[in-house]
């Protein structure tokens, strides 16, 4: 009996297994588990039923053009071609492309990519940026040809007709044309300023749209410092470009009506402000006019004569009333007057010589006491009618004394 | 009154709206009521001219090649 080496072994079985037609090109239905991708890009992983498990391997040549990220627990269909690995002696199958089940690989890597960027923040209401009011130069990425550039150009002209559009031609389907829908935002924010930014595409299948769900474009609209806005396919195509712009335009049409103002409602604008501007003017005179014609209809000013004649009145009240008072006043003056006049003539000597009194005089001044005469003085005596000069016979001694001492 | 420089049409239709606002809100003296309104009404006379008079702009077809920014008129297909 021959002895093989395991070399030899191995090798013969997989030439079995490549004789094997059924095992070229099947497709085999499983779900992934143990998935591993190394920085080589090669992808490892187990295909598995209930039943059973299959090693399976896909090499970076093939795992690249994936659209979805394979994980554990996901029902796929695998296709390729079984053969065995010589080294640990065990078969596998190397698969040539993977579809998931039930969904389509795009559908399953626009959710997935979106579940990604959703949960880095990439689409939060708080990035999105406010778009110019009054833009001047609008930057354009799509394809030269076609209708976007048409639709914009025709809707923008309209609007404003002197708004500058600045188009980088980009390619919108295929190989390479996220790179460079990406690279042309890229372009616009570092070389080449616009005041708004349109990007898309016009309507196609999920397929045709794929460049607007790549990773590269929809981080490049994030980055974009430039407002964003996406138009890519129809009102219903929902793409992660749109989700990541500034502001969704259902259309290219819609687009450029949301980046241009329309200068006939500007113009409206203006003429309103200018109407208000007027009426706010009317009325401030007016309101003015209402209050000057208020203070010169007031009184004072309407018949000055009014005011005066009632100052006129108070002044003759006044004067009425000092008269009274002077008049009161003087008469109980006179009198008082005519009071101390009768008592000052009560006080008149002419009175008293006139009742039988006489008066002496010595030298001029009144006798009032004894003690004033000597005998022999001569004293003029006067009575009511005249004068009658008097010799003083004697003085009584005892008079005289008292009225000596009293002098003293 | 006499304008150092030259207002854009965004900064005079915002000066413009200011003017207006201002004047709604009230309380303005009647010399500053006059002085606003024919600001206001030269403003928005500028705002009027310069939406009719704008200056024509070419769009263009730019792109770079070999770090050069390149800009050609922009022709529009059947345009």
């Amino acid at each position: 009996m021959a002895i093989h080496s395991v070399s030899q072994v191995n090798k013969f079985i997989k030439s079995m297994f490549e004789r094997e037609n059924v095992l070229r090109g099947i497709m085999i239905r499983g779900e992934i588990s143990n998935f591993k991708c190394y920085p080589s890009g090669h992808c490892y992983f187990t295909l598995k039923d209930a039943g059973g498990a299959l090693k399976a391997v896909m090499f970076k040549s093939r795992a690249q053009h994936l659209r979805f990220q394979p994980v554990n627990g996901l029902k796929v269909v695998a296709s390729g071609t079984i053969s065995v690995y010589e080294r640990d002696g065990a078969y596998q199958l190397y698969v040539d492309s993977l579809a998931p089940e039930g969904t389509g690989d795009l559908q399953l890597a626009f959710e997935q990519l979106k579940a990604k960027l959703t949960e880095e923040g990439l689409f939060d209401q708080s990035w999105k940026k406010p778009l110019p009011v009054f833009p001047k130069r609008i930057g354009i990425v799509t394809s030269l040809a076609g209708a976007v550039l048409r639709d914009i150009y025709h809707v923008s002209k309209h609007r404003w007709p002197h708004i500058q559009l600045l188009l980088h031609p980009v390619q919108v389907q295929g190989e390479g044309s996220a790179e460079q829908i990406a690279a042309a935002i890229a372009f616009f924010n570092e070389k080449c300023p616009v005041d708004v930014l349109i990007v898309g595409r016009g309507g196609g299948s999920m397929e045709d749209l794929w460049s607007f769900n790549e990773e590269c474009v929809v981080r490049a609209i994030f980055a974009s410092k430039i407002p964003v806005i996406s138009a890519v396919g129809h009102e219903t195509d929902f793409t992660l470009a749109d989700f990541a712009a500034d502001v969704r335009a259902a259309t290219p049409s819609n687009a450029a009506e949301l980046a241009v103002p329309d200068c006939r409602e500007v113009a409206r604008h203006i003429v309103n402000l200018k109407a208000r501007l007027t009426s706010q003017v009317k009325k401030g005179i007016e309101s003015r006019r209402l209050r000057l014609n208020a203070c010169l209809k007031s009184p004072v000013l309407a018949s000055p004569q009014t005011m005066l004649a009632a100052r006129r009145q108070r002044l003759d009240y006044l004067l009425g009333d000092l008269q009274r008072l002077t008049e009161k006043s003087v008469t109980t003056k006179k009198h008082r007057l005519n009071l101390l006049l009768e008592r000052l003539d009560g006080m008149n000597p002419a009175g008293v010589l006139r009742r039988g009194y006489a008066v002496a005089e010595k030298r001029g001044k009144l006798v009032t006491r004894v003690a004033e005469v000597k005998p022999k003085d001569k004293l003029q005596l006067i009575l009511q009618d005249g004068r009658v000069p008097v010799e003083v016979l004697s003085v009584p001694e005892a008079e005289a004394v008292k009225a000596g001492k009293e002098g003293q | 009154m006499p304008r150092k420089k030259e207002l854009s049409f965004e900064e005079s239709l915002e000066k413009l709206e200011q003017i207006v606002a201002s004047m709604e809100s009230g309380d303005s003296s009647l010399k500053d009521l006059m002085a606003n309104y024919s600001e206001g009404v030269q403003l928005g006379n500028n705002c009027l001219k310069a939406l009719e008079d704008a200056e024509k702009t070419m769009d263009l077809l730019v792109r770079e090649d070999n770090k050069k920014v390149i800009k050609q008129e922009l022709q529009i297909e059947g345009e």
